[in-house]
């Protein structure tokens, strides 16, 4: 087991795509404290009365989530894509004839590998954002300490997404398809949600990979009433709801994954 | 020691493998030839484990192939020199596969200069030409020194230095006492490298035996020119030949060349030409698989007419 580990480990690190995928990750960093002394500037420009009736949104780690969660689902869609479309998949399935260590080998890393740049994207915007923004915006007017778990929820929700690229990976084999599907899920889910009828919309929308982060941290849903006062979707879960729904996302995916890889026939 | 015991494996509705069975023995070099389409590779995959044969099975020293818990070290198999990462370094490929079966990076070292790769080391696989897969792939079958070699055509694509190359690292390892099966479609490439020939159609075995007993099979007899034909063919037939006269010579089946110039000397008959007429290996796998080849050229007199 191991010595798959190892292998899976220099696998992922020893390909181009992986370094780009990581780069792209740090990028955001930079991107996040710029984008947060933007945010900050528009905020000073508003009326006093603006600013008092409004919250500013939320911190700027929060705003880059969708795109850090892509780059880790495209990391674990690669993980086995890579494999078949090289036709690679073969050799590695004949090394190690009992395919779940395979799966358990791949997922280990991928989970790691997306930790480690999730945690440093987050921590890193974090940290450059509050010293952009100090205590001038309400979204960084709590300390690290209250942050701490939403930053880390944020950084588990790409592991989640990471383990389900995985698993698409896996099941369809295509790179194109899985990244499409995680797409589908992390950007244009949302935008759906908000024609679903109630509660449905609420439900959905809770169960929306972007939406995990706050629901396992305990934060209370931000808005619930749109502009005209309709009721927009927003979180439903409870902490612990959250937790097996993240839990629910990693079953599945990988349990899709091992039935794939161990029924199907390595052509 | 590889044992394919009636296997089967369809794909949909086409029978790729049907009913299979045969051995290849250590020591040996054995070529597992058949037409494109055949079944070779899907056996070959069986025998990896890679697919699920509907039914029989294959066995490499006893036991079913995903039982063994580190199969590099006694199985290596070159199945596709393509099947690599074009943009991860050949070192790097290796060593990933060797850290599987907890190979040493010392192990990837001595195959990378025995396959004539150490130059290349550090390279992007991406960047390598047909002849260096080949070698890649031949130097991941070799790293956990295995006792059993499978080669899906490992000279497609090669030059001929290359091909010799291969030839001789198949032989050799043949001569250390290993089990090789190497596929071909090729009889001529068989007949320069192996000792035994499985030769299968679609899906079918169609023979099982040695080069030498093969060339010995298709041998058509032996052609006599005597200026005392009829003579001579009336002798060989009371001796037992079937003789059929052939372009002013006779075709003599059933007796040997020393038989026929025996006799003809005890008869007082003078013998122009005795030739012995053996069918090339090629001829000979040529009219054994040509019912299961699959795609048939159109003969020339189909098209003129």
């Amino acid at each position: 087991m191991t010595g798959v580990l190892s292998a899976e480990w220099l696998k992922l690190r020893s390909v181009r795509s992986t370094h780009y995928l990581f780069g792209v990750a740090v990028l955001l960093i930079g991107g996040a404290a710029l984008l947060s002394l933007a945010r900050v500037t528009a905020w000073e420009n508003l009326s006093a009365q603006t600013r008092a009736e409004n919250s500013g949104g939320g911190t700027t780690e929060e705003t880059i989530l969708q795109f850090v969660q892509l780059l880790g689902g495209i990391v674990g869609v690669l993980t086995f894509t890579s494999e078949y479309a090289t036709g690679l998949i073969r050799s590695t399935f004949a090394v190690v004839p009992r395919r779940p260590i395979v799966l358990v080998a791949k997922a280990a890393v991928v989970a790691a590998g997306t930790a480690v740049m999730a945690s440093a994207v987050m921590f890193m915007s974090y940290a450059f954002s509050e010293a952009v923004v100090g205590d001038r915006m309400p979204a960084y007017e709590p300390g690290f300490g209250e942050q701490l778990p939403h930053l880390a929820a944020l950084a588990g929700s790409v592991v989640v997404v990471a383990l389900l690229g995985l698993g698409l990976g896996a099941l369809l084999r295509s790179a194109t398809g899985a990244i499409a599907i995680l797409v589908v899920l992390l950007f244009i889910g949302q935008m759906v949600v908000m024609f679903l009828p109630e509660p449905f919309s609420h439900w959905i929308y809770s169960a929306l990979p972007v939406s995990l982060p706050d629901q396992l941290a305990g934060v209370p849903p931000r808005i619930v009433d749109g502009p005209a006062g309709d009721p927009v979707p927003h979180t439903v879960l409870s902490v612990p709801g959250a937790w097996a729904m993240a839990a629910g996302y990693v079953v599945a995916s990988l349990g899709a994954a091992y039935l794939a890889i161990t029924r199907r026939d390595v052509r | 020691m590889i044992e394919v015991i009636e296997l089967t494996k369809r794909y949909g509705r086409t029978l790729a493998v049907d009913g299979l069975s045969f051995q290849v023995k250590p020591g040996l070099v054995t070529g597992f030839l058949g037409p494109n389409g055949a079944g070779k590779s899907t056996t070959m995959r069986a025998i990896l484990g890679l697919d699920a044969p509907d039914s029989g099975r294959a066995l490499v020293d006893g036991r079913p192939y995903i039982e063994i818990r580190q199969p590099m070290r006694v199985v290596g198999a070159l199945l596709d020199a393509s099947s690599v990462h074009p943009g991860r370094s050949a070192l790097n490929h290796l060593r990933a596969l060797a850290r599987t079966n907890r190979i040493g990076t010392s192990a990837v070292v001595s195959v990378m200069e025995r396959v004539g790769l150490a130059g290349v080391a550090r390279k992007k696989v991406g960047a390598f030409s047909l002849g260096m897969k080949q070698r890649l792939g031949i130097a991941a079958a070799l790293l956990g020194d295995p006792a059993v070699l499978m080669f899906d055509e490992p000279v497609n694509g090669l030059d001929p230095e290359g091909v010799r190359w291969i030839r001789e690292l198949m032989r050799g390892l043949a001569g250390d006492g290993r089990t090789v099966l190497v596929s071909s479609h090729l009889m001529s490439e068989m007949q320069l490298t192996a000792d035994r020939l499985v030769i299968i159609g679609r899906g079918k075995l169609i023979e099982d035996a040695t080069v030498g007993e093969l060339t010995k099979r298709f041998q058509r007899g032996v052609l006599v020119r005597s200026p005392r034909g009829e003579e001579l063919a009336a002798a060989l037939s009371s001796a037992g030949a079937t003789v059929t006269p052939e372009g002013g010579g006779l075709s003599v089946q059933g007796l040997d060349v020393p038989s026929i110039g025996d006799l003809a000397a005890a008869k007082g008959i003078p013998l122009h030409e005795v030739t012995p007429r053996g069918a090339s290996l090629e001829e000979a796998y040529m009219r054994l698989t040509a019912d299961s080849v699959e795609h048939k050229s159109a003969g020339y007199k189909a098209v003129a007419s």
